[in-house]
């Protein structure tokens, strides 16, 4: 973890609301490196239905009404390379409420869904916090490697 | 589209770092160059002094008017003109709105 990033960037929002200088992701993105966690611009390139493991910080959460009457989470997160898109249905919603809905940053697995000529969205298998990535890394669970797939 | 109140669903730190992902410079806030709002500079974006927390549309005024005068040469000039709440002057200046200004002009004159 960048510190230094960090507290550039606690002490702009704490002072403006906004930070000029440096996005929220940026001071993790070295640890979420390692375990394989790719940016917005990366997963334009996966194929449709490649597993992929992503994070960023929760911009907006849809929940439109449906045909089927099953409530369909849609989530916009940004990370430091621009937005992308999360589909979260009620299976995965169920689990992971509390994550999703009070969450700043989501750390998050699934499956590429591509539509379109250029559509791109994940769709959530399962989320972590920021905390819990790091309490893992602490405590050195999974003998440092975080299985996140199968 | 930063000072309007509400865009779309779009925070304003979104869109400021979408500016900068499309190669915009976002410069700080200033006290000799930001306005109130938000503000387009020689193709950059200037932070408006509201945007700090705590300085509120009167005490942004109070400098507007005192800028009016001529720009500030000090730190120590600007709190004697807008007579400030120093808590009003640390954030500002943990903000870097007096980068480039001497502590005071009176010292930097003598050397």
């Amino acid at each position: 973890m960048d510190k230094r990033e960090l507290d550039l960037f606690l002490t702009e929002s704490e002072l403006m609301r906004v930070s000029a200088s440096t996005q929220i992701m940026a001071p993790f993105r070295e640890d979420l490196k390692k375990y394989d966690f790719i940016q917005s611009a990366a997963l334009k390139w996966k194929i449709h239905g490649s597993k992929v493991k992503t994070a960023g910080r929760v911009i907006i959460i849809h929940t439109p009404p449906t045909k089927s009457g099953k409530r369909i989470l849609f989530l916009t997160l940004e990370d430091e390379e621009g937005i992308f898109d999360l589909t979260v249905f009620e299976d995965v919603h169920s689990r992971y409420a509390k994550k999703i809905l009070a969450g700043t940053v989501l750390l998050v697995e699934g499956v590429l869904n591509r539509f379109g000529l250029r559509g791109v969205s994940v769709v959530a298998k399962r989320f972590w916090t920021l905390r819990e990535f790091y309490e893992r890394l602490r405590h050195g669970r999974d003998k440092g490697k975080l299985y996140f797939l199968p | 589209m930063l000072n309007a109140e509400h865009v779309g669903s779009y925070p304003k730190s979104v869109i400021l770092n979408e500016a900068k992902r499309k190669g915009i410079e976002i410069r700080g806030p200033h006290i000799n160059e930001s306005r109130e709002d938000y503000t387009a500079e020689n193709g950059a974006i200037r932070i408006g002094l509201s945007a700090l927390n705590g300085l509120g549309p009167k005490f942004c005024e109070r400098i507007l008017r005192e800028r009016d005068n001529g720009p500030f040469t000090s730190v120590k000039a600007f709190c004697l003109r807008t007579n400030l709440p120093q808590k009003i002057i640390l954030r500002l200046s943990l903000a870097g709105a007096f980068l480039g200004l001497p502590l005071n002009a009176r010292r930097r004159a003598c050397g």
